[in-house]
């Protein structure tokens, strides 16, 4: 996996256990659908909380890292609802005031399962996607 | 990590920007991978670089402490970037003879929560209004080096 982009945190459990982990996206990567059609995808990470992921089939490289960059914040979303915080250091001693720089690096992209991203989704897609995200996820 | 970024484009979108005179230009968005930058003596030394051409060429604004970080920032500008467009009522177009306002909806889809309102932090829970001050300096920032 051809990472480009790494975040290191320290995640903070409800149970106040710290587990190192990171954040990362991996370079949009091209391949073909069954029917032959030329796709691109973005796998990202969120360890070790969450396994490598990559979902949609994107246009363009673009597409597929904005996809990429709005599921990461929906898996931090997921997270952080379940209690878990955020430390940049071993030795912090605030999780709630480092989880806010992890909240500000993400903004908007940070998005609450089941959220379309404020896009029209008049199907229900995007809103099912996230859904699905959520469902399949519980913190290891 | 790459010190010179100029060419190393990560991830692209062409586009036909379709002017309020309804003059067509080619033109792309573009986010390069992060780089650290030359002589940056602290922890706070990755940039990435964003482009909306033809209007916005290759630019990076500030430092920080990871790629990811980084990356993020980038998108956010270039989102910020894209929403001034289109507050102008510049319109796109993914085709040569594409619907403009068809476009410009695909646009906004593609960068979703990148085109927002200031200050909305989208559900997140904010008891003590901390995270909306953060996000309300955050656009002040945007704004003024964006």
């Amino acid at each position: 996996m051809r990472w480009f982009a790494e975040h290191r945190v320290i995640w903070v459990l409800p149970s106040g256990e710290r587990r190192p982990g990171r954040i990362a996206i991996a370079l949009p990567e091209a391949g073909v659908a069954p029917n032959g059609d030329a796709y691109f995808q973005c796998r990202y990470v969120v360890e070790p909380c969450f396994p490598v992921q990559g979902f949609g089939r994107a246009s363009d490289t673009m597409q597929a890292l904005m996809d990429a960059l709005r599921l990461v914040g929906t898996e931090v979303f997921v997270l952080l609802e379940q209690g878990v915080r955020a430390v940049y250091y071993d030795e912090a001693d605030d999780p709630d005031g480092s989880t806010l720089l992890l909240l500000m690096t993400l903004g908007p992209m940070i998005r609450k399962p089941g959220d379309s991203f404020g896009v029209a989704d008049p199907e229900g897609k995007i809103a099912a996607l996230t859904s699905r995200l959520a469902g399949t996820r519980k913190a290891r | 990590m790459p010190m010179k970024p100029e060419t190393d484009w990560i991830a692209e979108h062409p586009i036909i920007w379709v002017l309020a005179n309804g003059e067509r230009l080619h033109g792309r968005l573009a986010l390069g991978r992060p780089f650290e930058v030359e002589g940056a003596r602290d922890e706070w030394r990755f940039r990435a670089l964003y482009a909306v051409e033809p209007f916005h060429l290759p630019q990076g604004f500030g430092q920080f402490v990871s790629t990811m970080e980084a990356l993020y920032f980038a998108a956010r500008l270039l989102g910020r970037c894209v929403f001034e467009l289109l507050a102008s009522g510049v319109r796109a177009a993914r085709h040569p003879d594409g619907d403009p306002e068809e476009g410009a909806a695909l646009l906004l889809a593609l960068l979703g929560p990148l085109i927002r309102d200031d200050g909305d932090l989208r559900g997140v829970a904010d008891p003590s209004g901390r995270l909306a001050d953060i996000e309300a300096l955050a656009a002040k920032i945007l704004r003024r080096d964006g």
